[in-house]
């Protein structure tokens, strides 16, 4: 019982979190970097933006423009073979 | 027959090369692209690391007589509309010709077909229909005409532009300055914030940080590529001194215009050093990323895109032979020779690249 109202709980945690998503697979440099930047431009302040790319260099290169504009990025995970999810908080 | 001397050596340090590209996602159309339109340093502090890195272990094993230095030759027209040109096609190949390689190992299709278009552009441009454009003696790029010597006849360099009276002092000036110019920014702008924050190197988990994870940090990979074109340079004195065949310690262009000349012709003599180091490149790039979990065959969702980065790839291959080489054989190994012709090749491909990117660069 315990475990199931956790989980509920992480499930509406997550929903709630993330305010848009960009899936960016098949983009190439510097398109996964311009259009998330683009994005987050259009953004409220603590609104959570989620990130896919299967572009290996942009799995570093998005978090460190991110943060270099004073975004928070959550996190960076490898979902599956050559696919990045990146979590970024709007400042 | 394959030359074992010159293949052997020539995989290992290509499959070495290829594994370095991919883990330190090495390529200067990011790295002078995110200049302006990011604000964004890092790959560019590891080409700058590597080319100073490079500049004096040349300069040391050349004043140790153990490598011969070569310069790359001043054809002036060559170098400023075909370093112009490949800025601007590696802008729409989505990478240069050391990125375009590796990311062929990783699977992208994109980077096969600009690849294919690097190939093409630059075995019609040194062989085919449009070596025209570089040989016609009164108005090919790179016509005796065209060419600036120093006064003794040798390849223009920073350190004889002047004379070559003054080679020794202006050569080892420079180097010992941009050497400690670069030690004093290294400390000063990496290793004290680093150490600030309390930083330490992880050796438990350094294996998982080299194969796997995110890519390295620009410093690593900026030495790696140092020490890889430092070991390049011996090999191919080494080869040259053998009279195996001709070699150039690194070079994307050289290799892929005779691996396809082989491919036509058949010819043993087309397999060169640099043949062997692109093969080998490819090679460690798959290795790389297999490892790092990084391998997947893709292609760009736009057919456009694909598209342009054939079209992007074969402007790579023409300004290439235009300008005597690709961003790797002038900026990695040319500009640490202080060769004149690599330095306006790399302002060139940078102002190409842009210009391309212009657009980019207005968004607020």
């Amino acid at each position: 019982m315990l475990n199931h109202t956790v989980n509920v709980n992480w499930c509406c945690f997550q929903v709630k979190k993330v305010t848009a998503t960009l899936d960016l697979r098949g983009e190439v440099c510097p398109l996964p970097e311009l259009k998330s930047r683009r994005m987050i431009r259009k953004m409220r302040s603590g609104e959570v933006l989620k990130i896919i790319i299967d572009y290996s260099m942009s799995a570093d290169r998005i978090p460190r423009i991110m943060k270099s504009y004073g975004h928070e990025v959550l996190s960076v995970k490898k979902i599956e073979n050559a696919v990045w999810e990146i979590l970024v908080r709007s400042k | 027959m394959i030359d074992l001397l010159t293949a052997f050596p020539g995989i290992s340090l290509g499959i070495i090369l290829g594994f370095v590209l991919q883990r330190g996602r090495f390529c200067m159309n990011s790295a002078f692209r995110d200049i302006p339109v990011f604000k964004d340093y890092t790959l560019l502090k590891a080409v700058v690391l590597a080319v100073v890195f490079e500049m004096i272990i040349f300069h040391l094993l050349a004043l140790m007589d153990i490598v011969s230095l070569s310069p790359p030759e001043l054809f002036w027209p060559g170098a400023i509309i075909g370093g112009f040109l490949f800025g601007i096609g590696m802008a729409f190949a989505a990478g240069c010709a050391s990125g375009t390689t590796y990311r062929v190992g990783e699977g992208m299709m994109g980077s096969l077909m600009a690849l294919l278009g690097l190939i093409i552009g630059g075995y019609t441009t040194e062989n085919g229909i449009l070596s025209v454009l570089v040989n016609n003696p009164d108005l090919g790029l790179r016509s005796t005409q065209f060419r600036i010597a120093a006064a003794d006849g040798s390849s223009l360099t920073l350190g004889n532009v002047f004379g070559t009276s003054l080679t020794p002092i202006l050569t080892w000036g420079i180097v010992i300055l941009l050497t400690g110019a670069s030690i004093i920014l290294l400390v000063w702008k990496a290793y004290l914030p680093w150490k600030k924050k309390g930083n330490k190197i992880d050796r438990n988990h350094l294996l998982e940080r080299i194969f796997k994870g995110g890519g390295w940090k620009w410093w690593i990979t900026g030495i790696a590529i140092g020490l890889i074109g430092s070991i390049a340079i011996i090999c191919t004195t080494v080869i040259v001194e053998m009279g195996s065949c001709n070699a150039y310690p690194l070079g994307f262009i050289g290799g892929w215009n005779g691996l396809l000349g082989y491919i036509i012709t058949g010819a043993d003599t087309a397999l060169s050093w640099s043949v062997f180091l692109v093969i080998g490149v490819v090679m460690g790039a798959f290795i790389a990323a297999n490892i790092a979990g990084e391998f997947k065959l893709r292609a760009p969702k736009d057919g456009k895109v694909l598209f342009l980065q054939f079209v992007g790839g074969t402007m790579m291959g023409i300004g290439a032979v235009f300008a005597g080489g690709c961003n790797i054989s002038n900026t990695l190994i040319g500009v640490p020779q202080l060769s004149v012709a690599s330095i306006i090749t790399t302002i060139f491909i940078i102002l190409g690249v842009w210009v391309k990117n212009y657009s980019y660069w207005l968004e607020k």
